[in-house]
């Protein structure tokens, strides 16, 4: 009884946070929905996908959405469901891998230009415009045409190309931590120059670090797709959203499903991941959200007292929506 | 060099495309703030964001070329050649490079017209009697393009950079497709021309957008 009682409990109290992350952080809680649910089945792809990946069935190709095969079946007969919750698996991982790359490559070139100044930080991000200056696709291309086509390839060349806009990200924030109060009390009491980046600056800046990694994730997700679509990232048979979508529009005119399924799939994991980071950048950064809040709070073209005039949600927004997800 | 026009051709049209969509829909978001047409429009950016443009490309292919049959699912004809077949030919692809890339500048748009509208002049407007049509559109609009523009040709350059996949799948036989033939042939010095065209047209677009006298339209519309 009393079990009964404490499980009743638990499950209202779960309720009741869930219910107030619906009504105070609606987009996180959106976003976090569908990033889970994305992320499940990545990582449980092989309990809930009916079929192997894999398993070709010339037999029953071409077939549409049934009650064997939801989804219908591919130009081998192979269950497009299964495959689409493989395929997630790829963009997972490769974001994953990807967004790590970036995120700690970035970071150690962003906050060691910031705090040694001088000729590194020139020369640190000098190069790190030199790589921004590339369009990410065109640059992940030509990395995988140079390293050739693989799925680790792949995780590597869209790692680097997060590494520039993690590491100017990084760098503001270590120029901003570096002229705090704490890291001054932290020089005077003679901590060394690399106790104070790991242990009183890296803390401060890791906020903006995780907003930007989320948005990263997303168009990871993306470019992955992009470079299995050209035939550069996940190679056939392997699923991937990108070259089940590339395969598919040879067929398309007997076969729609096999053009709409894995984008659909792809345009949910990657709405999901976005709003996640929007949702984030709400909650963890309120500085932009009251800021957006206090130039918005008069109705349309209604006369606040307020001038918002310089750095105001407009540029907050470009610079946030352009840093990373180039 | 020859295939240059093409990539022009089309990131432009992808850049009226994301423009014609980005400007009236942000400033309409803006003026109507926190009410439908601004929540449509935010919706319609986030879900515009998320979308893959190779994605949107297989879905107007599939849409007005294989079922309504009104628009051609790839190929090339020169403008001067056929004009008219020329742009029925590039619609899909500019709608499925420009719309992908409007989500951002409606943001960035809908962003800066907010910023604009809660400012003193546009105060001073609305007490001097202006039309509220008038303050948004004619004075509020002019300075809520600054940050647009400027970002708006760093988006240009984007596009350009982001041609590769829409031409491999429109048979557009433009600079982002002699980038995949330099893949697939292991042919460097070609690989190395396209892809340096490309950076040198993203570097132009991005330092004129660094150049943009922004002080200065600022200054001369207040």
């Amino acid at each position: 009884m009393t079990a009964r009682a404490a499980r009743a409990r638990r499950r209202s109290r779960a309720a009741s946070l869930l219910l107030f992350a619906w009504r105070r952080h609606r987009v996180l809680f959106v976003g976090a929905v569908l990033a889970i649910f994305v992320t499940a089945s990545a990582v449980f792809a092989d309990r809930i996908a009916a079929y192997s990946p894999y398993d070709v069935d010339i037999a029953n190709k071409l077939r549409p959405p049934s009650t064997s095969h939801w989804l219908g079946t591919d130009e081998y007969g192979r269950d497009v469901l299964s495959r689409t919750i493989y395929a997630a698996r790829i963009s997972i991982k490769v974001a994953s891998v990807a967004v790590a790359v970036g995120l700690i490559g970035g970071t150690v070139i962003g906050s060691v230009a910031a705090s040694s100044g001088g000729l590194v930080d020139l020369v640190l991000m000098r190069l790190m415009e030199l790589l921004f200056s590339f369009p990410a696709i065109l640059l992940a291309i030509v990395l995988m045409a140079v390293l050739g086509t693989n799925i680790l390839n792949a995780m590597t060349a869209i790692g680097i190309i997060f590494i520039p806009g993690f590491s100017r990200l990084a760098r503001a924030a270590t120029q901003g931590a570096m002229r705090q109060q704490y890291v001054e009390a932290a020089y005077a009491i003679g901590m060394s120059d690399l106790r104070i980046l790991v242990r009183e600056v890296l803390p401060n800046i890791v906020t903006p670090l995780i907003v930007e990694a989320m948005q990263a994730f997303a168009y990871a997700v993306i470019l992955e797709a992009s470079l299995s679509f050209l035939g550069l990232g996940a190679q056939p048979p392997e699923p991937s959203w990108g070259n089940m979508l590339s395969s598919g529009r040879g067929f398309m005119d007997q076969a729609p499903w096999l053009g709409v399924v894995p984008g659909l799939t792809m345009f949910v994991g990657v709405l999901g991941f976005n709003l996640l980071g929007d949702g984030l950048r709400d909650l963890l950064d309120p500085r932009m959200r009251l800021r957006i809040a206090g130039a918005t709070m008069a109705p349309d073209t209604s006369l606040a007292p307020r001038s918002t005039a310089g750095e105001g949600p407009a540029f907050q927004e470009a610079e946030s929506a352009e840093s990373v997800a180039r | 060099m020859k295939r240059l026009p093409v990539t022009l051709e089309l990131a432009l049209l992808a850049f009226i495309v994301a423009n014609a969509v980005a400007v009236p829909c942000g400033a309409i978001a803006a003026r109507f703030h926190q009410q439908r047409l601004d929540y449509i429009a935010t919706l319609m950016a986030t879900i515009l964001g998320a979308v893959a443009n190779f994605w949107l490309a297989t879905l107007l292919i599939l849409i007005f070329a294989l079922k309504l049959r009104i628009l051609p699912a790839g190929g090339y004809v020169s403008i001067a050649e056929n004009p008219i077949r020329n742009l029925s030919l590039m619609i899909l692809p500019a709608l499925s490079l420009g719309m992908v890339s409007s989500a951002l500048l409606l943001r960035i748009m809908r962003a800066g017209m907010i910023e604009v509208l809660v400012s003193d002049y546009i105060r001073t407007a609305v007490a001097k009697g202006a039309a509220t049509s008038r303050v948004v559109w004619h004075h509020a609009l002019r300075n809520a393009l600054i940050p647009f523009l400027t970002v708006g040709a760093v988006e240009f350059g984007w596009l350009f950079g982001g041609v590769v996949i829409i031409e491999d799948i429109f048979l557009l036989p433009g600079v982002g497709q002699l980038v995949l033939v330099g893949i697939i042939n292991r042919d460097y010095p070609i690989l190395l021309a396209s892809t340096l065209t490309v950076t040198v047209v993203v570097l132009t677009a991005t330092c004129w957008s660094m150049s943009w006298p922004a002080s200065s339209i600022r200054a001369r519309s207040m």
